[in-house]
């Protein structure tokens, strides 16, 4: 019968051999599967978990959210903010209206307006209510002005300050006004809250790997016997430390759900009121929830984090449980 | 399969083993025998790789243990079936997940896994408890469970320490009957046991161990 020897006997087809990468991805699905399960053993210990890690994480991200929008709101404000230049009581109308002219063909400055004496005299007339006593004066009080918006320009109350010194220096000019203090103290306050936010959130990474770690400290004593045995047949490193990375995985992606609705809800809970604000200094700004490119930057940072703190924890505690 | 060359071993300058020579053939069985403290376990735990040797070489099946670092320890102990004397099931997994624990860690997909429990509870006489926990079986079943555990993986040695520990003589008996049953096909088994009552009816070489050192050379103690 050589003419069958060839073939390959009848039950020898019954499984396919795995390549190693089939094998690996089947592995690693067993054990996502596996450790989804071990999760629902014991919800509530893993809700409290889970809960510690959102707050640490919406704590941050709250503040980053505020912070970024709120930067954007400064730099509104800092394009809306104007110039006042007081002319020379000897600059007639004409050439105050040169140069306003002047002034606004400067590639920093979006928009001139000269306002005369008279015309601002009567301005302040119609807005202060002091009538009779403007009218008991003989001479008008008020210089002629320009109002200058500076052009629109990122580079915030700096190009603004600038811009007022050079002005300062022309002859014709008797004083220029800029709110810069405000200005400076609302960059100062950004910078501040910045630096503030970017502490905190550092802070509470730590804490976050901290919390996973010592989870996951916890759920490989309570494993010991396992282990031990799974070393003693022979089992790697590898596989031991797998069901941990992903039991870190699946906390950090249920904390980061978490911290996503308390943000949300958070940002609901603001809206309002800070609505109402905005519209006091007549501005349309509001709060806006994460977008999706924040949502998902979450959910990265967030399983990020817990899987490096079990992965940091894991190796460690693994090499301490040795048979004996 | 087993070669000790002149192999020390000390705790805190305690001596557990001292200039221990043997050598256990491929298909060999053999017990290893000795008071309590005498170095059994020592042994074994050499062998396994759970002790490094102060000095000397430990061989086994052709590969010197001395070169293996500690990444290579897992795929050493995988060719070699363990069985304890507490059986060292886990009482959380089924009996068939226990089984079936070398064959996962070596990523054995299901069905080869399911195939392989099975033929090794079979072997035990206990393929109806599968489902079962450990737990509600008696100290013999464990054991024997523990011994399916040990030879799912097809290993070419099998090491028992005090397999027969905690059983009656009649339990001890039909374990000894399993081991020897893998002995006739072809796998090489060292048990470490101080039954010398149930040694001395068996006829297998029998190696010696006084105060850590190996006493004459192995011997058959019914002869």
């Amino acid at each position: 019968m050589a003419f069958f020897k060839n073939r390959p006997p009848r039950n020898a087809s019954r499984s396919q051999p795995e390549s190693a990468s089939t094998r690996l991805f089947r592995e690693h699905k067993e054990v996502a599967i596996s450790s989804w399960y071990r999760l629902w053993q014991t919800p509530f210990a893993n809700l409290l978990t889970w809960l510690t890690l959102a707050i640490a994480l919406a704590l941050p991200a709250a503040l980053l959210l505020l912070l970024s929008q709120a930067q954007h709101l400064g730099q509104q404000v800092n394009q809306s903010s104007h110039i006042s230049v007081f002319l020379a009581s000897s600059i007639g109308i004409e050439q105050g209206q040169v140069i306003t002219a002047q002034l606004g063909s400067r590639p920093d400055v979006a928009k001139a307006t000269y306002i005369s004496a008279e015309q601002a005299l009567v301005n302040f007339r119609a807005s202060s209510g002091l009538e009779d006593i403007l009218a008991s004066l003989t001479d008008n009080p008020l210089p002629a002005t320009i109002l200058i918006e500076p052009e629109n320009t990122a580079l915030g109350p700096k190009a603004v300050a600038i811009l007022a010194q050079q002005l300062r220096q022309q002859d014709q000019i008797d004083q220029v006004l800029v709110d810069m203090e405000w200005l400076d103290r609302l960059q100062a306050l950004l910078d501040t809250s910045e630096r503030f936010t970017y502490s905190l959130a550092l802070l509470l990474a730590l804490g976050v790997l901290l919390v996973v770690g010592n989870t996951v400290r916890l759920q490989i004593e309570s494993r010991k016997q396992e282990i031990l045995v799974i070393k003693l047949v022979g089992g790697t490193d590898a596989y031991l430390r797998r069901p941990f990375l992903y039991a870190g995985f699946w906390a950090g992606l249920f904390a980061a759900v978490i911290a996503w609705i308390i943000l949300q809800l958070g940002v609901s809970y603001l809206h309002q009121p800070l609505l109402l604000l905005a519209q006091s200094y007549q501005s349309d700004w509001q709060l806006h929830g994460l977008s999706w490119l924040g949502s998902v930057l979450l959910v990265l940072a967030s399983c990020g984090l817990s899987v490096l703190g079990a992965s940091l924890t894991v190796g460690r505690q693994l090499r301490l449980i040795e048979p004996r | 399969m087993i070669s000790f060359e002149q192999v020390s071993k000390k705790y805190h300058e305690k001596n557990a083993l001292v200039n221990t020579n043997f050598h256990l053939q491929r298909g060999d069985m053999a017990f290893l025998t000795g008071h309590s403290g005498a170095g059994k376990s020592t042994l074994l735990k050499l062998i396994m790789l759970m002790e490094r040797p102060t000095s000397g070489k430990v061989i086994v099946d052709r590969q010197d243990l001395g070169q293996l670092n500690r990444t290579q320890i897992p795929a050493h102990r995988r060719k070699i079936g363990l069985v304890f004397q507490n059986h060292q099931l886990l009482m959380d997994y089924s009996v068939f997940d226990n089984v079936a624990l070398p064959l996962k860690i070596s990523g054995y997909n299901e069905r080869d896994s399911g195939r392989r429990v099975r033929a090794a509870l079979d072997k035990v006489g206990l393929l109806d408890k599968e489902k079962l926990s450990p737990q509600v079986l008696s100290s013999g079943e464990q054991q024997r469970i523990g011994i399916a555990r040990a030879i799912v993986n097809k290993p070419k040695l099998i090491l028992a320490d005090e397999p027969t520990g905690n059983l009656d003589p009649a339990l001890s008996a039909d374990i000894m009957r399993l081991f020897q049953q893998f002995n006739q096909v072809g796998v090489t088994v060292l048990i470490a046991s101080h039954d010398l009552e149930l040694i001395k009816r068996l006829p297998h070489a029998v190696i010696q161990l006084d105060q850590g050192r190996i006493s004459g050379p192995p011997s058959v103690m019914r002869q």
